[in-house]
């Protein structure tokens, strides 16, 4: 096998238990900037019920508000001619602050950020600014501006019930947010945001001993408080019962859709890596090179692409790679089908089920294996093409108690037959019981259509060939057997 | 792809090393060199092991769509060049790309069109060999076109629910009058529904744009200047000169205030977009200050975000925006407004940042802020040869001279405190300016 170093220069990888924090892990590099990753084992799971979004919240007040000392607006003056932000990701299962800082500026930046993270200033007014951040992203961006994002996060709410700890978005849902207390937020602080659930990762050309003092400093300022919460079990969610059908409705040109169901894969199951490689093969993130985009995009023209997941993976749309550091104890498969007109949404579902299934029961062949394989050997590197990033998947790797992803995916490709794939496949992927969301205009009259049943033949503006033509009639009337079809107004979600 | 999102750090690359006080910012070991056809090349070696990102870059956008009825076909075309030739049919390029692990993408905007690939250094030549292919001899029949047509119109309606995507359209389309600028680079949506009809035109089109004196391939990795031009000369040698260049209408000069109003079919908060007329890129010292300006003014630490976003909190959307375009083009700023009863009040008080910066006077000390942002920035975005292979395009996309990318970087580290409001004062004029308001039609339950 090939070997590819994607990095200016090779990291080495420390993890170190550290007295008061949880844990270290340390890259050191030559480069003169430093990566900081800083996590707490809290998420949207600790939310207690009726607050949704208490972590969301209490996250931002810690990196988007001013500290006992200085106001929101010191610290962006402050950082400001450093070109430092502090990005937070809010996930299921973990909170992460990252940075990147010039050496030139980490004494100074590590100060400021040890005052955010351990005496933060929890202003009312910071805090109202916050709130409305969050429950406007939730009515504005998620329910109007953004049909696909919108899609994906509501086939999450239908396979996750609201009784599961994974059952409300991660910035939490309308009431939930508007019901939380300046008090709130100061006590989910105090009892989830503690040394003991502290991880400090570190890369790049810091100085001897760095991370260390980072780490002792945080956990120094940080409240220990003798009783750490306990954290909810995340159990399986129930399979869907066939194939459920959600309309969401809404003003909208076209349709949007998202079809998935629980996995029992997440990156510490010794099938990840085969099921990595079978989404990859049928729909890779952005890329016209996979089954799906070729069948529906490519050889019919239905929408502007089509592609496949087994992890969460938000904000697709504007991104070329998943970001790091949403790592879940349950994951879920997933199609994306970007928008197609409303004419050729029957077609269209209807062929992204006929393939779904024609894999499930065929497998993939020799050829395809092969392809996909040598693409994952060369590309994979990529997701870690820079040190930040390198550290954000290294935490991840922690989580799961996995190798580092390169190298996890490289020994285990390496290994995999195509009957082992296929074996995963036929275990974990299936076409039955899924979880199938529409984002739609006219919804009822698109619900009369699912349910007559009726076939949905395409209609081209242009010649086909023949192979094209045979498959679409077997297509157009490709039975659905769909269950219930649920019509949900787009002002309920999310409320 | 229609829209790039990452040319924020083009400025950043610029002003770096004039602060540095370096002679050029240019990574040590650049090279450039004009084929005799007309393409140029640069190469820029790094010492990143085995990765190698090719961009080639044709000067080619929305910009140069002169005829009516075609907005948008450059980022069409974008789309055929995918298409495959008879050397590489499409299953073959796939099969190709994907065994040699090619991350490959492309983007179109006003200006440029931008094909992007990353790989190792032993395809190299491959790839060079199937780029050449591909942009000499290109190869579609009517049905696959008029099938590419359709995922245009998927790639318009994805977009579509967006409110911002609906402002800039309008904007654009209420600030000029002739110019090609006064439509976004997706195109008018009547256009892009015509597309499938419009086969012949796309051989008019490739044969006047994609052409050698249009293009230039830049490299940057691990590569070997000059085994790299002679593999490039090798592949696109025979790539054979045009003459076409598009005859531009000259947009008149703008002589008063301009507004639209949007009523927007879904529930949304309000929308307030303003934008002024601004210099074009040809004029170095006039777009360097308004691009400082507009980073010191807009930032989170300016007085207007300070005041809208985290005192008042009338505001929750704040996106200034400003690029460097061939023509003149709109420096503004796009505020979502959070009460509805402030929308005219919000509108005014953006107006008056722009309008009042003539009699405002910047201190040194925040114009070196500005400067050092800039700066660390830039030494951020130096993390893969992609990243900066994508900065240096999009500059060799508006002038394909290496060296101008110098006098750019001069211009910007010459301002000075009284250039900035005096610059500004000439542009932010109320002539200048173009006002678009979007409103939910109905104020619904959202």
């Amino acid at each position: 096998m090939k070997t590819t170093i994607l990095k200016l220069s090779l990291f080495f990888l420390f993890l170190s238990p550290i007295a008061g924090a949880q844990e270290m892990l340390t890259m050191p590099g030559e480069s003169p900037l430093i990566d900081i990753r800083i996590q707490f084992e809290v998420g949207a799971i600790d939310d207690p019920k009726g607050k949704e979004g208490l972590t969301y919240l209490t996250a931002l007040a810690l990196s988007e508000a001013g500290t006992e000392n200085r106001s929101y607006q010191d610290l962006l003056s402050a950082f400001y001619p450093w070109a430092v932000t502090v990005d937070t990701t809010v996930g299921k299962e973990m909170v992460t602050f990252a940075a990147t800082v010039h050496q030139d500026h980490l004494d100074e930046f590590t100060k400021i950020l040890t005052e955010m993270l351990g005496s933060p200033g929890f202003d009312p007014k910071d805090l109202e600014r916050l709130k409305d951040k969050g429950k406007n992203y939730l009515t504005q961006d998620l329910r109007q501006n953004n049909d696909e994002e919108l899609g994906k996060e509501a086939l999450y709410l239908q396979i996750y019930p609201n009784s599961h700890p994974y059952g409300h978005h991660n910035f939490g849902t309308v009431s939930g947010l508007e019901s939380i207390t300046d008090q709130d937020i100061r006590s989910h602080y105090r009892s989830y945001f503690q040394p003991k659930r502290l991880i400090v990762g570190v890369a790049g050309g810091y100085s001897e001993g760095y991370p260390e003092r980072l780490a002792q400093t945080l956990a120094a300022e940080l409240a220990s408080e003798s009783e750490l919460p306990a954290r909810p079990t995340i159990a399986q969610p129930p399979s869907p019962d066939g194939r459920r059908v959600t309309i969401v409705e809404k003003d909208t040109r076209s349709v949007a859709m998202s079809l998935g169901f629980p996995i029992d894969v997440n990156r510490s199951h010794p099938d990840w890596a085969a099921l990595f490689l079978f989404r990859s093969f049928f729909g890779e993130h952005r890329s016209s090179n996979s089954h799906l985009y070729q069948r529906l995009r490519e050889a019919r023209g239905l929408n502007y692409g089509d592609y496949a997941y087994i992890e969460y993976f938000p904000n697709g749309m504007y991104l070329t790679k998943p970001e790091p550091n949403y790592p879940r104890t349950r994951q879920i498969f997933q199609i994306w089908i970007r928008p197609v007109q409303p004419e050729t949404a029957l077609f269209a579902l209807r062929a992204t089920l006929y393939e779904l299934e024609k894999v499930v029961k065929n497998g993939m062949t020799q050829e395809q294996f092969d392809a996909t394989r040598s693409f994952l050997k060369k590309n994979a590197p990529l997701l870690v093409a820079s040190s930040s990033r390198d550290l954000g998947y290294a935490l991840d790797s922690k989580f799961y108690d996995s190798d580092p992803l390169v190298k996890r995916l490289r020994a285990d490709l390496e290994k995999l037959t195509l009957e082992e794939l296929n074996e995963a496949i036929r275990k974990h992927i299936q076409a039955d019981d899924i979880e199938i969301v529409l984002v739609a205009k006219d919804a009822e009259s698109l619900r009369k259509e699912l349910m007559a049943q009726k076939p949905s033949p395409m209609e081209y503006n242009s010649p086909k060939p023949e192979e094209i033509l045979r498959e679409d009639k077997l297509i157009e009337s490709f039975p659905m057997e769909l269950g219930e079809i649920r019509i949900v107004p787009v002002s309920t979600l999310f409320r | 792809m229609s829209f790039p999102r990452f040319l924020h750090l083009v400025f950043s690359l610029l002003l770096a090393a004039s602060i540095a006080g370096a002679d050029t910012l240019l990574p040590p070991g650049a090279r450039s060199r004009v084929l005799d056809n007309g393409m140029k090349v640069v190469v820029i070696p790094t010492d990143t092991k085995d990765v190698v990102a090719l961009q080639l870059v044709m000067a080619v956008g929305s910009r140069n769509e002169v005829e009516e009825g075609k907005s948008g076909f450059a980022h069409f075309f974008e789309h055929l060049m995918f298409r495959g030739t008879k050397r590489y049919p499409p299953d073959a390029a796939q099969e190709m790309l994907k065994e040699a692990g090619v991350a490959s993408n492309a983007w179109t905007w006003d200006d440029q069109t931008v094909y992007h690939k990353v790989f190792l250094k032993e395809d190299l030549d491959r790839i060079l060999d199937y780029e050449a292919d591909r942009f000499m001899n290109l190869e579609y029949e009517e049905p696959e076109f008029r099938t590419e047509a359709l995922a245009v119109l998927g790639e318009y309606n994805k977009n579509s629910a967006n409110p911002t995507e609906k402002m800039h359209e309008v904007l654009q389309d209420t600030a000029y009058d002739t110019h090609t600028y006064e439509h976004t680079t997706m195109g008018f949506l009547e256009d892009i529904e015509k597309y499938p009809d419009g086969y012949e035109y796309s051989w008019t089109f490739f044969n006047r744009f994609y052409r050698p004196e249009y293009a230039t391939l830049l490299l940057v990795g691990d590569v070997n200047p000059e085994q790299a031009f002679g593999s490039v000369e090798r592949y696109f040698g025979e790539w054979e000169r045009g003459d076409y260049v598009a005859e531009l209408p000259v947009e008149p000069k703008q002589t008063g205030p301009r507004k639209a109003d949007i009523e927007w079919e879904s529930p949304s908060l309000p929308w307030v977009m303003v934008g002024y007329k601004a210099p074009p890129y040809s004029d170095l010292d006039d777009t360097a200050t308004i691009q400082l300006w507009e980073s010191l003014a807009f930032s989170k630490t300016g007085e207007l975000y300070q005041q809208l976003v985290l005192e008042e909190q009338v505001v929750d959307e704040f996106e200034p925006f400003f690029w460097l375009k061939k023509d003149p083009f709109l420096v503004g700023l796009a505020v979502r407004v959070t009460d509805p009863a402030k929308v005219d009040e919000v509108r005014q008080r953006v107006i008056q940042t722009f309008e009042k910066a003539k009699d405002q006077t910047i201190t040194v000390s925040r114009l070196d802020d500005v400067k050092s942002r800039v700066r660390y920035s830039f030494l951020h975005s130096l993390d893969s040869p992609d990243s900066i292979a994508s900065n240096l395009a999009f500059m060799l996309s508006l002038n394909s001279n290496l060296e101008s990318i110098d006098d750019y970087y001069q211009a910007i580290g010459n301002v000075s405190t009284d250039q900035l409001t005096r610059v500004a004062g000439k542009y932010f004029r109320p002539e200048g300016r173009t006002v678009v308001t979007l409103k939910s039609k109905e104020e619904k339950d959202i």
